[in-house]
C-alpha cells in the first residue's frame, strides 16, 4: 500500500483512530509518519484534543453561577472551561461539583449507563445492598429470558430476602 | 494445525489494568510535584505494610532514577505505558518479581494496577490484579461515586477503571487484507484494535492489541465474558484463514516462514521492523508445526527482547547501526537449535 500523505512511498505506518466506536484508518510512509509526529516510539496521538471536542458540547451554563461568574471546584480550583480544555478532570471532587455540566459528555462516552460493578471496601452498607439488589434483578430477568425457571426461583427469594432486610430496619426504627 | 493450551496458536498474551485514584489528591494534571512525591511515599508504604508476603514478592521501581533505556526495555515487555517510560519524574512502579503484576503510581491516574499472562486468559489475568486492588483498597481511600463508579483522570475510564486487552498475531488475516475490515467490525462492537504498544502506536509484526471501549454499565466480570467473545470469533477467522492459505499455495506460505527463519538465523544485520516481521513469520511456522524445536512464547520473548530499548539496556550498544549487527547477532544466538 502507498503512502495516503505523500502518495509515493510505501505505507508502513497505520494510525487508527477510534472516536466513540467509529474507526478512521491512515496509512503512512515513516517519513510522512514522522513530519506528522507519530514516527517515535514512544509519541502517541494527542487525544486531548479528542477529548476536548467531545466536552465542548456539554451544556456550558450548567457550570456557570447566578451572577454569571464561573463557578470553580471546591477542593482543586478548576473551573469547567479549564476541564473542557484538558479534557480532564482536576480531581475526585470536581465529577460531583460539575455533575450536571459532565453528565452529557459522560453519557456520549459511555452511553446512558448507571455504575454495575466492583464496591469498595469503604462503601457503606446501603450502597452495597441497592447494588447487589440491582445486579440480582439483572440476573432474574436473565434467567426468566433463558428460561431457567428454577434458577429464577432462587434468584428471586434471594431478592425478597433483602428487601426483607430493609423493611426490618424500617419497622425497627418505628417500634 | 497444532491445537494449543489457552489460543498460544493466535494470542500472545492478556493484560487487564484497573485505574484507581486516591480520593483526599488531586489528578495528574493538577496536582503539585510535591503531591505526587507525598502520594508515592503513601502508596509504598501501604503496599509494604500489607503483608510479608508483598514485600518478599514485589519490589518499587523509582522512575526517574532509571536510564531511559531501561524505562524503554521496561515498556517494550509492557510492563509500563508509553507515556510512563517518557515522563518518569515522581513516577514508581511496583513489580512482582516473576514481572507479572505491576502498579505504576503516578501515571495518568494515581494508580494503575496491571497483571499480565500469556496467552488469551482472562480471568486469569483478571484474578492477580483484583486480589492486589483490594489489598490496596483496604489501606487507602479511593475515589468512587455510588452512580459513575471508580473516578479517574479522564472520563473515558471511569467505572470499572478496567482495560482489559489481548494481543492477537493476526499473519494471516494481515496477508489476506483483512485487518481493515475486522478493525471496523470490532469498533461497532464497542471495542478498540489498535498496535502493540496502545494507543497510537503501530501495528508490527502483525500483533494488534484487542481491548474493551466502556468502562461504564457492565460488570467486570460482563465486560471480560464481552471480551472474550469477541476475542475468540477473531482467533477463529485467523484460524480458518491460516488453513485456507496454506491449502491455496503451500508452497508459498511455507517459503515465506522458512525464508525469514534463514534471515534470522543467518542475517548479520536487523533492525527492529525486521526482526518483528520475520519473527511473526517464523511464530506462524512454529504453530503450524512447520518448524519444530521452539515455544511460540519463546518467540514472543525474542519479539521484546529485539527492540531497541531492551537491545541498549541488554548490551550498551546505543549506535543504532551497532544495535542492528547486535540485534542480529542475539537473535542467531537464541534461534540456535538445541
Amino acid at each position: 500500500m502507498k503512502c495516503q500523505q505523500c502518495k509515493v512511498n510505501p505505507a508502513t505506518t497505520r494510525i487508527v483512530y477510534n472516536i466513540n466506536g467509529n474507526t478512521t484508518e491512515l496509512n503512512l510512509c515513516a517519513s510522512c509518519a514522522a513530519k506528522s509526529n507519530y514516527s517515535s516510539l514512544l509519541g502517541s496521538f494527542d487525544f486531548d484534543s479528542f477529548f476536548g471536542n467531545l466536552f465542548s458540547h456539554s451544556v456550558m451554563p450548567a457550570a456557570l453561577g447566578r451572577g454569571g461568574e464561573e463557578q470553580t471546584c471546591p477542593q482543586c480550583g478548576s473551573t469547567f472551561s479549564a476541564i473542557t480544555e484538558r479534557g480532564r478532570l482536576g480531581c475526585a471532587r470536581c465529577y460531583t461539583a460539575f455533575y450536571n455540566a459532565l453528565l452529557p459528555s459522560i453519557k456520549r462516552i459511555h452511553g446512558n449507563a448507571e455504575y454495575k460493578g466492583k464496591l469498595p471496601v469503604s462503601a457503606g452498607p446501603e450502597i452495597k445492598r441497592k447494588k447487589e439488589l440491582a445486579s440480582l434483578k439483572e440476573e432474574l430477568n436473565k434467567a426468566v429470558l433463558l428460561q431457567e425457571y428454577e434458577r429464577a426461583a432462587e434468584i428471586r427469594d434471594r431478592i425478597k430476602a433483602l428487601e426483607g432486610r430493609e423493611n426490618d430496619g424500617g419497622n425497627t426504627k418505628e417500634s | 494445525m497444532v491445537e494449543i493450551q489457552k489460543s498460544l496458536d493466535v494470542a500472545v498474551s492478556t493484560r487487564v489494568r484497573l485505574a484507581r485514584n486516591l480520593r483526599e489528591y488531586p489528578f495528574k494534571s493538577v496536582i503539585s510535584r510535591a503531591k505526587q512525591a507525598e502520594l508515592l511515599e503513601k502508596v509504598k508504604d501501604a503496599f509494604f505494610s500489607s503483608s510479608a508476603q508483598a514485600k518478599k514478592e514485589f519490589s518499587l521501581l523509582y522512575m526517574e532514577k532509571l536510564p531511559e533505556a531501561e524505562a524503554l526495555s521496561l515498556m517494550e515487555q509492557h510492563l509500563i505505558s508509553p507515556e510512563f517510560a517518557k515522563e518518569r519524574k515522581n513516577g514508581g512502579l511496583l513489580l512482582s518479581k516473576d514481572r507479572t503484576l505491576s502498579v505504576m503510581i503516578n501515571e495518568e491516574d494515581h494508580l494503575r494496577i496491571q497483571s499480565l499472562k500469556p496467552g488469551l486468559d482472562l480471568d486469569g489475568a483478571y484474578e492477580p490484579a483484583e486480589r492486589l486492588e483490594t489489598l490496596l483498597d483496604e489501606r487507602l481511600s479511593f475515589a468512587f461515586d455510588e452512580r459513575l463508579g471508580y473516578l479517574t483522570h479522564c472520563p473515558t475510564n471511569l467505572g470499572t477503571g478496567l482495560r482489559a486487552s489481548v494481543m492477537l498475531h493476526l499473519p494471516a488475516l494481515v496477508m489476506n487484507n483483512g485487518a481493515g475490515k475486522m478493525i471496523s467490525a470490532v469498533g461497532k462492537l464497542g471495542f478498540t484494535v489498535r498496535g502493540i504498544y496502545g494507543e497510537g502506536s503501530e501495528a508490527h509484526g502483525d500483533l494488534f492489541q484487542v481491548s474493551n471501549q466502556l468502562t461504564l454499565g457492565l460488570s467486570e466480570r460482563d465486560t471480560l465474558i464481552r471480551l472474550g467473545d469477541v476475542v475468540q470469533q477473531i482467533i477463529l477467522q485467523e484460524r480458518t484463514l491460516r488453513k485456507a492459505t496454506y491449502e491455496r499455495q503451500p508452497a508459498n506460505y511455507e517459503d515465506a516462514v522458512f525464508r525469514s527463519y534463514g534471515i534470522l538465523r543467518y542475517a548479520r544485520r536487523l533492525t527492529s521492523q525486521e526482526a518483528l516481521e520475520h519473527l511473526s513469520r517464523l511464530r506462524l511456522g512454529v504453530v503450524s508445526g512447520l518448524i519444530k524445536g521452539y515455544d511460540p512464547r519463546q518467540i514472543d520473548e525474542l519479539c521484546m527482547k529485539a527492540q531497541a530499548g531492551s537491545i541498549i539496556s541488554a548490551f550498551g550498544v546505543t549506535d543504532p547501526q551497532q544495535r542492528d549487527v547486535k540485534r542480529a547477532e542475539f537473535l542467531r544466538g537464541a534461534l540456535e537449535p538445541a
